[in-house]
């Protein structure tokens, strides 16, 4: 039971109470973007180059959050039988990107503040990474198949889209911003 | 000592059916051929639930805390079960 | 056939390996001060000249394929694609040292310079050799991978 809360916490946690995690674990791993110079550019990519300031990364966390929400949401009234109710949809996506912390929390170390491309550092912040990622999308599928009570087909393709357009928007609204 | 009332018969797995029912006060037994009611047919589970459902004056909020379950996990138990009756019902007409 | 492409394969992983150099950055024990400094003047004089639309002389402080390669109006069209990009330069600031592990003498000093339309720091790279001379010259969007 206990380690069904690694990949499946939202039987069990949904709603207020996800929003209220998740928003404690962005303003985190904001924080720790912003001192380590790691950058979210939408779930799908990172970069690494401390070079502005805070609103610039609590934007692209919000950004990344905010669209993954509202497309999931938007599919979820389209394609659910259930009442369905936003703050699940948002809270839970919201927590779900708390395994997203690992990158900038390992930054914290100065041997992997700046490195080569091709280093033994790079590759293994990258696996790292890629492991949280990983991670984050286990939990945001399971998020977003509770909270909007999809299955089967209607669930696998609404979800693979609303990323491939929540990183399109992200993107867009990014370098307009920034 | 608490018996469960068999839904399908354990032969061939078929819906059960009532065909005698027996007063104990009096002794009258009646015969013949009633169809369960659509909440018996339900599992256990989901007859449990329609129960606390009601005793909690149907607040999916004041169930997802007795059950310690989050509110959609508990929203998508009641619409299994709706879907179940729908389907129940349909089957009978 | 068989042997020109095994040749073929080899000359490519051989350049490959000379790509590949490795780097080290270095601690602030480590750092000369005085080429720092160097590096950082010269940086903040040729921008700020460059925007004040003169042109930066060289003199004795570079290379020669340095003088070749940035003639006046290689210096202007620079600086033009600059302005476009990020807007005007407004200062920079000293941010590390790296050295290539087979010559310690090569250093690459990097600033993170501030421009009047970027939001982002962007990268001022100087690197000097042995002599303590302008060998390279690089601006580019920060990233803190070494590239």
């Amino acid at each position: 039971m206990k380690s069904r809360y690694l990949y499946n916490p939202f039987t069990q946690i949904a709603g207020l109470k996800s929003f209220i995690m998740g928003i404690f674990g962005l303003l985190i791993t904001t924080y720790l973007a912003f001192n380590t110079g790691t950058h979210f550019y939408g779930l799908l990519n990172i970069d690494f180059a401390k070079d502005s300031d805070y609103w610039v990364y609590l934007m692209e966390n919000l950004s990344n959050w905010l669209f993954l929400s509202i497309f999931l949401y938007i599919s979820g009234l389209i394609l659910s039988k259930s009442k369905i109710r936003a703050i699940d949809t948002f809270g839970t996506t919201l927590l779900s990107r708390i395994p997203l912390i690992l990158a900038p929390l390992i930054r914290t170390i100065p041997l992997f503040q700046s490195f080569v491309i091709g280093s033994w550092e790079m590759y293994l912040i990258m696996g790292l990474y890629l492991g949280s990622l990983i991670w984050a999308i286990i939990l945001l599928f399971n998020a977003f198949k509770i909270s909007c009570n999809l299955r089967n087909e209607r669930l696998i393709v609404s979800f693979i889209i609303s990323i491939l357009l929540s990183e399109v928007c992200t993107k867009l609204v990014l370098k307009l911003l920034t | 000592m608490n018996k469960r009332l068999p839904l399908k018969c354990p032969s061939c797995e078929n819906q059960l059916q009532v065909e005698q029912l027996h007063c104990e006060k009096c002794g009258t037994i009646v015969t013949g051929l009633y169809s369960l009611p659509i909440i018996s047919q339900l599992p256990i589970e989901h007859q449990s639930f329609i129960l606390d459902f009601v005793k909690a004056s149907g607040s999916l909020k004041i169930m997802a805390q007795n059950m310690k379950l989050s509110y959609p996990t508990v929203r998508n138990i009641l619409d299994e079960i709706i879907n179940r009756i729908n389907n129940l019902d349909n089957n009978e007409k | 056939m068989k042997s020109i492409s095994l040749i073929l394969v080899a000359c490519i992983i051989f350049s490959l390996n000379s790509c590949s150099q490795d780097f080290k950055k270095l601690t602030d024990s480590e750092i000369d001060k005085n080429k720092v400094k160097i590096a950082q003047d010269f940086a903040s004089n040729f921008l700020t000249k460059l925007k004040n639309g003169e042109e930066y002389q060289f003199q004795d402080k570079a290379i020669d394929a340095i003088k070749n390669q940035f003639t006046g109006e290689t210096q202007k069209l620079v600086y033009q694609q600059l302005k476009t990009q990020f807007g005007d330069f407004q200062s920079l600031e000293y941010s590390e040292t790296w050295i290539q592990s087979n010559s310690k003498y090569i250093n690459i000093f990097r600033f993170k310079g501030e421009f009047e339309k970027s939001t982002k720091k962007i990268e001022i790279r100087v690197v000097l050799n042995e002599s303590g001379k302008i060998a390279g010259f690089w601006i580019k969007p920060w990233s803190d991978m070494l590239k």
